[in-house]
């Protein structure tokens, strides 16, 4: 519930107080959200089977994001960066599919 | 992909999961809790942000929207580029309107100070002749001190004074009901003064060449002399009157 309410109030937050993207992270704040995104289902997925824990939680979703931007910052480094872009957000989005399969399956056995 | 998780298969493990999914919604006022909030109102922020950073950038417009947008910062700039020469013509038609007002009014403000120096509105000083007419008998008559004016304005004086009366175009010499000399109605007493400015070396002589002025001075029974002076100055000047009758011919 909490996790609801602070996703919604950073929504309302950046939309009234319309921040700016540090020019450092905005190569990598796109992919660190769908990181984020993806953690978050695997949360939910979790919390259904009854094995959610907040600090498994916490730490699997630091740990993508900064993995998803370091991929990032690598690809940029090694000149393949919108390829490994690609890459990382191709499996983020199996995996947030996957997820949310697996949740409504959990929720209406079909 | 559904590794770990197990399809419930009988009604009551159903409702077991409903009932994990409403506890998970419930608040629990613990760090952990608070914690994931955090990130995601970090995460929500993060979403913000970034849709409205990308609303703005073109990386997502099509190539026909790229050479579209190009095409019109082209003609935006072709457009302003125009513009800009316009001005600056503009510019310079205005500087070069600048330096011939600036070389009019040179021009007119020389054509001034030389009309105000003829006109006798302003005192005026340079080389010319100082000269006296002594006249004892007070038979110098007023034609004669004419005929001086005359010469010297003959011989190129260009601002003459006589007395403390300043001549110019309009003054008159005449004689007074008391036998003496007015110079535009203001009695002059012997010795008469003129003073002249122009070129001494010419004016000198014309005054003093035989049956000249000096000469008519002599037959009226005074005399003349006049002396070069590297500095005369003309202090008297005259007050201009409105002309009430002329107008300029246009």
């Amino acid at each position: 519930m909490i996790a609801i309410i602070g996703l919604v109030l950073g929504i309302v937050l950046g939309v009234v107080v319309q921040p700016d993207v540090p020019v450092i992270l905005q190569p990598y704040l796109p992919i660190a959200v769908v990181a984020a995104l993806d953690t978050l289902a695997g949360g939910l997925r979790a919390s259904l089977d009854g094995a959610f824990d907040a600090h498994v939680f916490i730490t699997s979703f630091l740990f993508n994001v900064l993995i998803a931007a370091f991929l990032v910052f690598l690809g940029d480094q090694l000149g393949v960066g919108s390829q490994l872009s690609t890459a990382v957000i191709v499996v983020l989005g199996i995996r947030i599919f996957s997820n949310a399969a697996a949740i409504r399956r959990l929720l209406f056995r079909s | 992909m559904s590794d770990g998780t197990r399809t419930p298969s009988t009604t009551h493990q159903q409702r077991l999961v409903w009932r994990r999914l409403g506890d998970a919604l419930r608040p629990q006022p613990s760090l952990a809790q608070v914690i994931v909030g955090l990130l995601c109102l970090l995460l929500g922020l993060s979403i913000a942000a970034q849709v409205r950073e990308s609303e703005d950038s073109l990386e997502g417009a099509t190539q026909q929207e790229l050479v579209r947008l190009l095409d019109e910062s082209g003609r935006h700039t072709a457009d302003l580029e125009v513009e800009n020469a316009d001005l600056e013509r503009t510019l310079d038609t205005l500087r070069s309107g600048q330096e011939d007002d600036v070389a009019a009014q040179n021009a007119a403000e020389g054509r001034l100070a030389d009309l105000e120096i003829l006109a006798g509105t302003v005192p005026a000083h340079g080389r010319g002749i100082v000269i006296s007419i002594a006249d004892l008998e007070q038979g110098v008559r007023a034609s004669t001190l004419l005929g001086v004016v005359q010469e010297l304005r003959n011989a190129g004086a260009e601002v003459i004074q006589i007395g403390d009366v300043r001549v110019v175009a309009s003054t008159s010499i005449t004689t007074g009901t008391d036998g003496r000399l007015q110079v535009d109605g203001t009695a002059i007493d012997a010795p008469y003064v003129v003073r002249a400015i122009g070129d001494p070396s010419v004016m000198e002589p014309a005054l003093q060449i035989p049956g000249g002025a000096a000469d008519s001075v002599a037959g009226d029974g005074g005399s003349l002399a006049a002396t070069a002076d590297d500095d005369v100055r003309i202090e008297a000047t005259v007050a201009l009157s409105t002309p009430e009758h002329s107008r300029v011919v246009k």
